[in-house]
């Protein structure tokens, strides 16, 4: 909340009046306004941070009132960065700095938020190429934020090329480039060189805060002790410096702009970089000396720095910085500044650029600037923000100080109306703070060539992403110190919530068809698909979607699976190269794969391997197959089905061991088990492909899994009954250890059942078991005896020998039977048969019942 | 925080135990006919079908069905490991077995899970090893897509094999239908005094 009440501090005035509207009339529309320092008009580009968010949105200015409450509110027309669309982009390739704007109607078109949502001025540019849109310049899009040339329709979810006469109730003129925009490019320049002036004073606005609020501290504390006082103070000098050293990133930039541009500046740049080298170096050793100093720093950073744009910042930066680092920073900033500025006259004699820069510097900004050659460190060019650093640096360090101000003293000498520095060791705070706002006012000088930089600027300005930018450089150290990496969350991304996800399967074809479609194995398949983006990001600091790919019962329990979706085909093909050639362990001891994805749709599949069904469906059994293929059941243990299921049954056994086998081979990939045995003893290299004769001595069929005795048995009788026996006319059913099925009876028979007709069931225990009888009807009494055909197929049977008897239940006596033909009841079991054949148990239940 | 992770954590464990993980489905197998199916066993909660992206295009669809308890879901998985079960279509059953924990594709993390990383320098001995192992697991890769082929091709065979039987069957049936119609069986009737009558 701090920052929402420092945004009330922040200056705000309404600009001109458009209208009045609501339903009371008590809603006030504008035209502009000015807020925290900038003009902002209708239809101007602005960014609004969300809290959480990584990136901005931006959005254009489409209405600003005030309620009767005096809540200030804008409308904004949202553009869309493509990574919030990214799944409706289809192949539409766009631009690195391209934004799309939102058309149509529904959700995500506009919005209405608070008047102090918005974060500063954006510039985006139009590159459409429609007759009705100034087209811009080449200038123009170098200096602009974004670029849009699309629509996205939110009611069609649909990427448009073209841009609709009418968005959100807004004339096309305001939607694109402003008229005069192309003539005008100087003008223009200004301009933008306003809004960076206008950024810059954001950012010096909020140090100046910063500086506000510290003086109190460091006045009430001024009694109190030197220690606390100096510290205080020094608190004040850093956030001083760390501005100062963020404009010099800007001058350096602009510099470098230069000297591209032909101007002969070449030097100053070069100068610059080493200049800004050694700002680095003295931050550098700011930090080293940071433990010695701690304890004295402590009190004060915490409570002077409490802005949140420092907090970044804070150790680094509140801590006692050494005279001379501070001195040469300010010096830095100085000597650049006027280097670009007045570059040409710096190349000649440093009194020349004295005497000019003074001049010019003298009309344009009203500051006192004095030019000082590069080559003599020791002579402070020195202006009114110079004094405020020196000044603070001076309190502390006065000893040392002492004989630089006076070199500073015989400059400023020279050029008359300025405060000498004499004056400035005894100067109060609020100079100081003037000083610093006037800072800015020297460096807008320059034109601006990278506002994408001070947008960076902005950034940590605003205390909201600090996070992102100050983990990624961790994360590259890591990967050459060879640190274990703890995944943690990444930072939340702004991928937008508006529109629903497509579903998955949607999302890989698409990104397989734009090659952005990366797998990643060996993963441990405990792993969230969050986790693995979790993981990616820290690995690779790229975003991404990531989809851990559900294990199925053959996969493997080791090597766990999982699609992930980059923003761009580049990086895609970054991450698998990277995989392929670095090595990425693991904490399961495991190295991670990657390769580009190809995923197998599954089309309608009309054919099931293993359901069968016939061609013509004359008879009832055909007839019970088809209604069968309708409902689910469990199979009965008297059809050819039931036989069928069993044979799958073994095969799935067998295959599960197969399974089993082969992952327990594979168990041992970890580097952890591995390493030390693949070091002494150099293992024989691993073929890189495979083909089936490699691995025939791996796959089960080679060397089947057992079944269990009993029912290989019984596979056997099945087959050498059903090759030798009664194929003419009758089928073996089924062999089952499991005689009559469900209830009771479980007793272990060894016999076949014929299926013979359509429904009628007979027992044939194995000729060459010794007891060759056949069991007729063996599953319902006096079913036999309506079926003719079955009773004639056992009288076939005895006289061909193939049974020695043929026992029948008495309700069968009136079918077709035999002529020796006995009674079931008839026979006495323990002599008859077997006792492995025919249990008490069965007989009992099933024929003397 | 920590608390209600392991609580939603433990009550996903709770809800992986009644589920059966079920396979060798068919592709006509829907939602509905896995509830009809099932129902007999219990409530079904919920079904969810695990896509598959990765492997061949003839591979046997599989599910995830939730019971009301973990009774009735280990209710069906003994039914349908003692008789076979068919669903949409035979011979080829359907398979049950306990759900794992990694079938969820929407699985939560582990709590206390910590996910740890590293870039292996390549000057470090350990590269070379571990490069070795990039190869050894993209072998064993090789060796399970292989074997996925090999389960493919037998369970083709067996399809195969068992067509063929049932086509003999079908012709002895009507054989058998032929020996009606044609005379035989009555032939063989007066041979066995036995009366034969067209049913």
């Amino acid at each position: 909340m701090v920052e929402v009440a420092e945004v009330e501090n922040l200056d705000f005035k309404w600009g001109k009046k458009r209208g009045i509207g609501g339903k009371k009339k008590d809603v006030q529309f504008y035209q502009s306004f000015t807020y925290d320092g900038v003009e902002y008009t209708l239809y101007d580009c602005v960014y609004l941070y969300k809290e959480g968010d990584a990136e901005p949105h931006v959005g254009k200015l489409i209405k600003i009132w005030e309620n009767a409450d005096k809540a200030k509110k804008v409308k904004l027309l949202w553009f869309f960065r493509p990574s919030d669309i990214s799944n409706f982009l289809g192949n539409v390739q766009t631009l690195e700095n391209e934004l799309i704007l939102a058309c149509g109607e529904g959700v995500g078109l506009t919005n209405i938020n608070p008047l102090e949502a918005i974060a500063g001025k954006c510039n985006v540019v139009c590159t459409s190429k429609d007759a009705r849109n100034p087209q811009p310049s080449d200038e123009e899009l170098q200096i602009s934020d974004f670029i849009f040339c699309r629509t996205f329709d939110v009611g069609l979810r649909k990427v448009l090329d073209k841009i609709d006469e009418k968005i959100a109730g807004i004339e096309v003129k305001f939607i694109f480039n402003r008229q005069g925009y192309q003539n005008s490019s100087v003008a223009l320049k200004l301009d933008s060189n306003k809004k960076e002036v206008s950024k810059n004073a954001t950012i010096s606005d909020e140090t100046v805060i910063s500086a506000q609020q510290n003086i109190p501290e460091s006045v009430s504390t001024k009694q109190e002790g030197g220690f606390i006082d100096t510290s205080v103070k020094q608190g004040v000098e850093a956030s001083l410096i760390r501005q100062n050293s963020s404009l010099l990133d800007n001058v350096d930039l602009e510099s470098g702009g230069k000297a591209k541009s032909g101007e002969g500046l070449e030097d100053i740049s070069i100068n610059s970089s080493n200049l800004r080298s050694k700002v680095k170096e003295n931050e550098h050793t700011k930090v080293l000396t940071t433990k010695q100093k701690s304890s004295f720093a402590e009190r004060p950073v915490s409570s002077v720095d409490s802005k949140a744009w420092l907090v970044g910042m804070k150790s680094s930066l509140g801590e006692k910085v050494s005279s001379i680092g501070g001195a040469q920073q300010g010096e830095i900033v100085r000597t650049i500044k006027p280097g670009i500025t007045f570059g040409d006259k710096i190349a000649s004699s440093s009194k020349v650029g004295f005497e000019k820069s003074k001049a010019k510097s003298s009309k344009a900004l009203e500051t006192k600037e004095e030019v000082k050659s590069f080559k003599d460190p020791n002579e402070l060019y020195n202006g009114p923000s110079n004094k405020a650093k020196f000044d603070s640096s001076r309190k502390v360090f006065d000893d040392k100080i002492k004989n630089r101000v006076q070199k500073l003293g015989l400059d400023s000498n020279v050029h008359g109306p300025k405060p000498t520095l004499a004056t400035i060791a005894d100067e109060d705070k609020s100079k100081t703070k003037r000083a610093v706002a006037k800072d800015p006012h020297g460096i807008d000088k320059g034109p601006c060539k990278k506002p994408k930089l001070d947008e960076e600027l902005l950034k940590p300005t605003s205390g909201k992403l600090v996070e992102a930018s100050s983990l990624q450089p961790s994360i590259v150290e890591n990967k050459s110190n060879k640190q274990i990496v703890e995944v943690t969350r990444r930072p939340s991304l702004d991928r937008s919530k508006w529109f629903k996800e497509l579903p998955w399967e949607e999302r890989i074809r698409v990104a397989h068809e734009h090659g952005t479609l990366v797998v990643l194995e060996n993963l441990d398949p405990s792993y969230t698909s969050t986790v693995v983006e979790d993981l990616v990001w820290h690995a690779f600091k790229e975003n991404c979607s990531a989809k851990m790919i559900p294990r199925v019962a053959f996969a493997s329990p080791y090597f766990g699976q999982s699609f992930v979706i980059f923003k761009t085909r580049e990086v895609a093909e970054l991450v698998v190269t990277k995989l392929e050639e670095g090595c990425l362990l693991l904490s399961n001891g495991r190295p991670l794969l990657g390769s580009i994805g190809t995923p197998c749709f599954t089309g309608k599949q009309s054919k099931f391997v293993g359901h069968l069904a016939l061609d013509k469906l004359k008879f009832q059994m055909q007839r019970e197959m088809r209604e069968a293929v309708s409902t689910s059941h469990c199979s009965q243990p008297n059809s050819l089905e039931y036989d069928m299921a069993i044979e799958w049954s073994l095969l799935q056994e067998r295959l599960d061991c197969a399974w089993k086998k082969l992952y327990e081979d594979s168990c041992p990939i970890n580097f952890f088990t591995t390493r030390r045995s693949s070091r002494e003893a150099s293992s024989p290299e691993v073929p890189e492909h495979t083909d089936k004769s490699e691995y025939a001595g791996c796959f089960p069929g080679a060397n089947p899994p057992t079944l269990k005795s009993d029912m290989k048995d019984l596979a056997c009788y099945a087959t050498v009954l059903g090759k030798a026996w009664l194929s003419w006319f009758c089928e073996i059913l089924r062999v089952t250890p499991r005689f009559w099925g469900k209830r009771g009876c479980r007793g272990s028979v060894r016999s076949c059942v014929l299926r013979h007709g359509s429904g009628e069931s007979v027992a044939v225990v194995p000729r060459f078991s010794g007891w060759g009888a056949c069991l007729a009807n063996c599953r319902r009494p006096g079913l036999l005896a309506s079926r003719p055909l079955a009773g004639m197929a056992l009288c076939l049977l005895q006289e061909i020998g193939l049974a020695d008897d043929v026992l029948v239940d008495e309700h069968d006596i009136s079918a077709p039977v035999p002529p020796r033909t006995r009674l079931l009841r008839d026979i006495p079991v323990r002599k008859t048969l077997p006792s492995d054949i025919c249990s008490p148990c069965l007989v009992s239940s099933t024929y003397f019942s | 925080m920590g608390s209600t992770t392991e609580a939603e954590y433990a009550a996903f464990l709770e809800k992986v135990k009644r589920t059966v993980y079920l396979d060798n489905l068919s592709p006509q197998v829907t939602e509905p006919v896995i509830r009809t199916a099932l129902d007999q066993f219990g409530n079904v909660k919920n079904v969810q079908f695990i896509p598959n992206y990765t492997e061949f295009r003839n591979i046997p669809h599989c599910a995830l069905v939730e019971m009301e308890n973990l009774k009735q879901a280990k209710d069906v998985v003994t039914s349908l490991h003692e008789f076979p079960f068919m669903m949409s279509g035979m011979p080829r059953p359907v398979r049950a077995r306990a759900a794992e924990v990694e079938m969820f594709d929407d699985h939560p993390a582990k709590p206390g899970q910590r996910i740890q990383f590293q870039w292996l320098d390549p000057n470090d001995p350990d590269f070379e090893v571990a490069q070795r192992l990039k190869r050894l697991a993209r072998k064993h890769a090789a060796e399970a897509s292989f074997v996925l082929k090999e389960q493919l091709e037998q369970e083709e065979q067996l399809a195969n094999q068992q067509e063929e039987t049932l086509k003999q069957n079908y012709k002895k049936y009507e054989t058998l239908e032929g020996i009606m119609s044609d005379g035989t069986a009555h032939r063989l009737g007066r041979r066995y005094d036995v009366r034969i009558h067209d049913d």
